[in-house]
């Protein structure tokens, strides 16, 4: 994160409007969610415990999620101990001159992966609608879950226009965006996804959304990969559904229009590749965020994450991302941005004690230690 | 237990309306649905559903994508499918099904200005015709 981008982003009303705007629409949702399905509480325990149970042991564990996938036919499984080993395996999958259609992953955020598929000479797509705005202004999402939320209507069809989606109103650019991508999946030679949960006993790949981009981009292409960075992790079936409703739930849009199963299929070739980036690694007052969930409640609650969006932050922003920065190696004085004011900590349906972990990462910055010094 | 069966019903019926799906309860499914498709259609069986939360789940990797592409969804779901919540549905479709997967509406977005528009990628509409037996049909609210 630069200095610049801060104040920059301060002086940005768009910004402030736009996640004020999505607080105003999902903050009374989620609430309503919490009175309505009372059983939630008792899966954010569920997940969280199976999680941290996970932790102890990540090497055994990516074992057993290896072994439960790799049995089946149609599918190849690699494992990445950092992002630069993941693209090579990408690129080896993918090679190049090919049609990708992504569906919206973090993780994949997190490795830079569409813009090194694009450098080695694929044409890569976006799918979701926010994600493609976000594509089309080569910016970064603003939220975790709702990337293009500092955009206005007309700044969106001014992006658009860019792919030859014409319209004034979000629903003649979502209409003009379904034909135009339309074609692309029909076209698409691979389909990647990131991966909400997966599930070490059957080797089952949990994603949920409500477009429609991701069923659409994992099922039409011959060829599928699937990213699974190892906090994604359960070790059952019945914990990833739970942590799959945990999320749509805790954003705001529950039920989710759409919950997908992936597995090896006849028909396709799959490819599942587990990924460390740092995560193994990280030290002992960092394991709390990696129970994340990744709703990104606390990015739209925090005041500080209200004004400034996700240029707090790096691959991941807010209170969040303070936590997956400090994971990914990344750390910086971002973190002295936080006002300590315990919001996060109070929505974050884990639990995560997030304002412990930002002062950790202050005492980490003023003693001058880098996170594998600790 | 028709009593319990009834008010599991209607509260299915209910959460279906909240999630904003076209309901029609039937006593022939096979015969009715023949009146809702068209070309844009895509017809299938449901697994299981749960009554909590209006989850459907289906089988099958090729309704998997039929499903997708389609303009309009129709779910067929008979009695014996509906179950008390989302876990115990899971279960019950995956003891159907290798290949599974859920729905609970129509494709929808939210991602410019925050504008509910229905039919992003997927399905404009999503149709669940519930076939219930004569006994039952009269105690639907």
């Amino acid at each position: 994160m630069r200095e610049e981008d801060i104040y920059k982003a301060i002086k940005n009303r768009s910004i402030r409007a736009g996640i004020l705007r999505t607080w105003e629409n999902l903050h009374n949702a989620v609430e309503q969610n919490i009175e309505r399905y009372r059983f939630l509480k008792e899966y954010a325990k569920d997940v969280k415990m199976a999680k941290l149970e996970v932790f102890s042991d990540y090497d055994r564990w990516t074992e057993k999620a290896m072994k439960s996938i790799e049995s089946r036919n149609k599918c190849s499984v690699y494992y990445a101990e950092d992002g630069k080993e993941a693209r090579k395996i990408v690129a080896e999958i993918v090679g190049r001159d090919k049609i990708i259609v992504k569906a919206k992953s973090m993780v994949s955020e997190e490795i830079q992966l569409r813009e090194f598929l694009q450098e080695i000479g694929n044409e890569v797509w976006e799918t979701d609608l926010g994600e493609l705005i976000v594509q089309l202004a080569n910016e970064k999402p603003m939220h975790v879950l709702a990337p293009a939320i500092h955009y206005s209507e007309r700044q969106a069809a001014e992006l658009l226009r860019k792919v030859g989606v014409k319209g004034y109103t979000a629903a003649e650019l979502a209409e003009g965006v379904r034909k135009f991508m339309r074609q692309k999946f029909l076209l698409a030679d691979v389909g990647i996804s990131g991966c909400n949960a997966f599930s070490a006993k059957t080797g089952r790949i949990f994603l949920v959304e409500n477009e429609g981009n991701i069923r659409l981009s994992t099922t039409l292409p011959k060829d599928y990969i699937a990213i699974v960075s190892i906090d994604k992790i359960l070790p059952s079936d019945e914990l990833c559904l739970k942590l799959v409703i945990l999320q749509a739930a805790f954003l705001g849009t529950f039920p989710p229009a759409y919950i997908n199963v992936n597995e090896p299929v006849e028909g396709q070739r799959m490819h599942v590749i587990f990924l460390n980036n740092g995560r193994k690694q990280a030290p002992e007052f960092l394991k709390e965020q990696l129970t994340c969930i990744k709703c990104g409640r606390c990015q739209i609650e925090c005041p500080i994450f209200q004004i400034t969006g996700s240029l707090w932050g790096n691959v991941y922003g807010g209170p969040m991302g303070m936590g997956w920065s400090g994971i990914l190696g990344e750390i910086g004085y971002e973190c002295f941005l936080s006002s300590l004011c315990g919001k996060c900590k109070e929505v974050c349906p884990m639990e995560i004690d997030m304002p412990r972990i930002i002062r950790e990462l202050r005492k980490m910055m003023v003693r001058g230690n880098n996170l594998g010094e600790v | 237990m028709p009593n319990e069966v009834l008010e599991l019903l209607n509260q299915l019926i209910e959460t279906l309306k909240r999630n904003s799906v076209e309901v029609y309860i039937s006593k022939d499914a096979e015969r009715d649905v023949e009146r809702l498709k068209s070309e844009d259609s895509f017809i299938c069986n449901a697994l299981s559903i749960a009554a909590d939360t209006g989850i459907v789940f289906f089988g099958g990797f090729e309704s998997r994508k039929n499903s997708a592409l389609a303009e309009h969804h129709i779910a067929i779901i008979r009695r014996d499918a509906v179950c008390k919540n989302v876990i115990e549905a899971y279960n019950l479709a995956i003891s159907k099904s290798n290949v599974i997967f859920a729905t609970s509406t129509a494709s929808k977005t939210g991602d410019i200005e925050g504008k509910l528009i229905w039919g992003m990628h997927g399905p404009k509409k999503f149709t669940v015709v519930l076939e219930i037996s004569e006994e039952l049909y009269g105690g639907i609210a």
